[in-house]
């Protein structure tokens, strides 16, 4: 038996060849090579322990064409096929046909990068690629190795070809795919001679399992004998695990600059994280501060030991986990889970197993501090340090980070210099994110022609998405999104003049600026690449990328520059303080710059007399009731207005001025 | 959900500025909080209405927290004056709380538990205490006004994102049966009339289980270990 690795992520290799090829058309069909005769077409069948899982019956530890030492790598590398999934394969009660076949990825916030009628998708499409791919099969090394050498047709290819399946590329399937596998393979026992899997179940003791429903679990519903949908015991999986969502936050508040340290040390712990080869395969998606993570139960890894670095540097980890049966594992949290509550539960026994936790971990209490306090951290006394005539009072570990490097020592030129200081910060909210996939793929499906997919399997659909993989695509697209952004603005903008504080950290920036109404030509910037980058999250006000800039003096508390951009409850989010505020979406953003920068000089004294009305406290009905006197004379503000009264509606904000936006805009914009 | 047998007196406070600082930052800043932490409610307590009992720690036990739409964040700025030098110190920019837009007054609702130094004192409301600092500028001057006893509307048990700060210590008093997460901090305590330290405190954000008036919004999701 040859002594390959077993590679999981080759399990799709056959989706990269072109069947309708006219060499390749009449001698396959289909993306598995299980049944190819080999001999009729002068191939040699590879002998690689990866090509078992061409064999269509690996479901099960009993297979008889599979030899025995490899069927649990088999059965264990189709469950995470079946995890890894961006449309669950449990769902569908009347599987229909599956819809037309297309040869690209639909991305969903950006379908103009897909071309149209891909023709260069594949990798394979040739009599002789075929022999290059199955002796490719038989020599390669690592999935690392694969992804090298196949890197652009497998992002090219759709993890799934019929549309609206289409979403996600076979290479960020595999990648999600392998991670899982490896996991699953570290955590259970393949127990050859009474053909078993052992793995820890729910109540945390050893089970076993021999095929993939029992181990993994499968559909939900099921329907008793009046009809009415119940939970399916019969296929209930033994085998639970859990997706684990985790936002790093600190307690820290900046008074130095070097303070801003904390975001390098949080970067760099987390990035360890994530590569650390006994640790990454856990990781499934990391960005700066989040970690989207793969583990089995507590008792069997413990959350605490695997973010050991980051809880002993002092940070809060808040997170959000999903702990279910393998095959019902998703990141849509909200979503299974009041699904899952919804069924009408007829029988009395209830052991389907979905349960989602908001909890926390961190570095625990002590018992009393001594004053003072650390200024920074809070969590710890603190030692007095002299500094320009001031006396801090920092704890030692936060002295540490200060210690580390200056990151912006170009302030204290800025400070002799005219103008003012603006610090930009670019975030990723992935609460909004996850909704967002989740309404634009609804759209995409709602799109699609009826003599394509019926209005009665639309539903299925929708109910049945995993963004997990989308989202991993997303942060993907998010950080050329950033680093297109940096090489723009620094043409933008002269070196003296711009810094990013952290090395590798290019969502914070602080630069100088001249005017006040830079900030406009900053955020149209913002908007054109938003447009180039992710055109369908602009186009339909689903946006969970936050764009906030606050403007001050150079010497103004950095403290308060940072509360104001870590908010994240508005797309775009500009400050002067003292002078004015502006919290919006793009659409109503893009409005009030296009009607503002042109306003007439009635419009704004018309603008100012709103204001008076709005601050003698007569509230937002008075000061429309104004505008719909003057709406004939003053047509571009009423609409303004009714369009922000209208967000404010959706976001169930009341009480907040409709005028105050106009107004504050209008001021930034006329400002010198 | 339960009702708890527990008794809270409802206050309303109003106020025309207000600062409850954090520690000073490098010298020069000093933030201000957003809600009324139980240390500033027990130490504005005790100050202006006193208390014969020895366990004077913890007669007065309450928590408050701003009605959002009545306040906003403004900075204000002093130079301490250093008598023995005859020379302005560094100026410190200090945040504050000021009306919102259109309102003529903070309005905050506090809620402290009963005891028997809190019955003697009922009688006397409205009145005007202080809270916070910058009491020599004129800040922090409130009238409050009694509402009467929680209801059991309020008082319902539920679990839930804790809205304010108090002390670990004090969660019993609260009616608080299980801390469920905790977002962790440190809140003042007083040992002698000139010092103190700090104890541990649960802070805004934690899940807890504990009366509804505590509580921002309900926690929908599993806490057991299953089911």
């Amino acid at each position: 038996m040859s002594k390959q690795p077993f590679i999981a992520e080759l399990h799709d290799i056959g989706k990269l060849v072109d069947t309708n090829s006219a060499d390749l058309k009449d001698i396959k069909k289909g993306h598995e090579y299980g049944g190819f005769d080999f001999k009729q077409y002068g191939y040699v069948k590879p002998t690689s322990p990866s090509w078992y899982q061409q064999i269509s019956d690996g479901k099960s530890l009993k297979s008889q064409k599979i030899e025995p030492d490899y069927r649990g790598d088999v059965l264990l590398s189709k469950i995470a096929d079946n995890i890894a999934s961006t449309i669950s394969r449990t769902h569908i009660e009347d599987r229909h046909k599956k819809g037309e076949v297309v040869h690209r990825v639909h991305i969903l916030w950006n379908p103009q990068t897909s071309p149209e009628a891909a023709t260069d998708w594949a990798a394979f499409t040739t009599r002789e690629n075929l022999t290059e791919m199955f002796h490719f099969i038989d020599t390669c090394q690592s999935h690392e190795e694969f992804f090298r050498r196949y890197e652009i047709p497998l992002r090219r290819t759709p993890e799934d070809k019929s549309r609206p399946c289409n979403v996600i590329s076979l290479y960020r399937h595999l990648e999600l795919q392998g991670k899982i596998y490896r996991v699953l393979r570290n955590h259970c026992r393949y127990d050859q001679e009474n053909k078993k899997i052992n793995f820890f179940n729910r109540e945390g003791k050893i089970d076993q399992g021999d095929n993939i429903n029992n181990i993994a679990g499968g559909h939900l519903i099921d329907k008793n004998e009046k009809g009415e949908k119940i939970l399916d015991y019969k296929q209930k999986g033994k085998w639970v695990a859990r997706i684990v969502q985790c936002w790093v936050d600190f307690p820290h508040r900046f008074s130095r600059l070097r303070d801003l340290n904390i975001l390098r040390k949080r970067m760099e712990l987390i990035e360890a994280i994530a590569s650390a080869p006994d640790t990454q395969d856990y990781v499934l998606y990391h960005t700066s501060d989040f970690l989207c993570l793969f583990l089995p139960l507590e008792n069997v890894c413990a959350l605490e030991t695997l973010l050991a670095p980051l809880i002993q540097a002092n940070f809060i980890i808040r997170y959000a986990e999903i702990e279910s049966e393998l095959m019902l594992l998703t990141s849509s949290f909200d979503q299974v889970y009041r699904r899952f509550h919804d069924f009408k539960e007829k029988e009395k026994k209830y052991n389907r197993q979905i349960l989602v936790r908001d909890k926390s971990v961190y570095q625990g209490y002590r018992e009393a501090l001594e004053p003072p306090l650390c200024e920074i951290c809070q969590a710890a006394t603190g030692k007095p340090r002299a500094k320009d005539q001031v006396t801090d009072y920092i704890c030692d570990h936060c002295q540490s980070l200060r210690d580390f490097q200056e990151p912006v020592h170009q302030l204290a030129d800025w400070e002799k210099m005219p103008g003012k200081v603006a610090w930009v910060k670019i975030s990723l909210n992935q609460e909004d994110l996850e909704d967002v996939i989740s309404k634009l793929y609804d759209q995409y499906v709602d799109s699609i022609p009826e003599e394509i997919l019926q209005k009665e399997h639309r539903k299925a659909y929708k109910e049945n998405l995993r963004p997990l993989a989308l989202q991993m695509e997303f942060v993907q697209c998010y950080y050329h999104f950033l680093d297109e952004f940096e090489s723009k603005i620094r043409k933008l903008v002269h070196t003296e003049d711009l810094v990013y504080p952290i090395e590798n950290y290019n969502e914070l920036l602080i630069l100088r600026l001249d005017r006040d109404n830079d900030l406009v030509k900053l955020c149209d910037l913002y908007l054109r690449l938003m447009d180039t980058y992710f055109p369908e999250c602009i186009r339909n006000d689903l946006n969970p990328i936050v764009f906030s800039m606050d403007c001050a003096d150079a010497k103004f508390p950095y403290m308060t520059h940072w509360e104001f951009l870590s908010h994240t409850d508005e797309n775009i989010r500009l400050r002067i303080p003292g002078k004015l505020q502006i919290k919006t979406n793009v659409k109503l953003y893009q409005e009030l710059r296009d009607t503002l920068q042109s306003l007439s000089q009635s419009g704004s004294r018309f603008l100012h007399q709103l204001e008076n009305i709005a601050q003698s406290g007569m509230g937002n009905s008075m000061v429309m009731l104004e505008l719909m006197n003057q709406r004939w004379r003053h047509t571009e503000i009423f609409r303004l207005a009714e369009h922000i009264l209208q967000s404010q509606k959706k976001k169930a904000k009341s009480g907040v001025s409709v005028i105050q936006p106009i107004l504050a805009f209008y001021k930034l914009v006329q400002h010198k | 959900m339960e009702e708890i047998t527990r008794v809270f007196h409802h206050f309303t406070l109003t106020c025309e500025q207000l600062c409850i600082g954090e520690r000073i930052k490098g010298g020069t800043f000093r933030p201000c909080m957003e809600t009324i932490p139980s240390s500033t409610l027990k130490g504005a307590f005790r100050y202006f209405f006193g208390t014969d009992d020895s366990d004077y720690d913890n007669v007065f036990i309450g928590i408050g927290f701003f009605q959002a739409a009545s306040y906003c964040k403004d900075v204000f700025r002093i130079a301490p004056f250093d008598s023995c030098m005859e020379t302005a110190k560094l100026p410190i920019t200090m945040e504050y709380l000021r009306p919102a837009p259109g309102m003529t007054a903070i309005v905050a609702d506090v809620y402290m538990c009963d005891s028997a130094a809190m019955q003697t004192i009922l009688e006397i409301f409205p009145t005007d205490i202080r809270i916070g600092g910058l009491k020599s500028k004129g800040f922090g001057d409130c009238h409050l006004e009694y509402g009467g006893r929680l209801d059991a509307n309020h008082s319902k048990i539920v679990p839930g994102y804790l809205r304010g700060r108090l002390l670990l210590d004090e969660r019993n008093a609260f009616g608080i049966e299980s801390v469920m997460q905790a977002h962790p901090g440190y809140l003042f305590f007083p040992t002698s009339l000139s010092g103190g330290i700090y104890k541990p405190a649960l802070f805004e954000g934690s899940i807890i289980k504990g009366p509804q008036f505590l509580v921002e919004k309900e926690y929908e999701y599993d806490y057991k270990k299953s089911f």
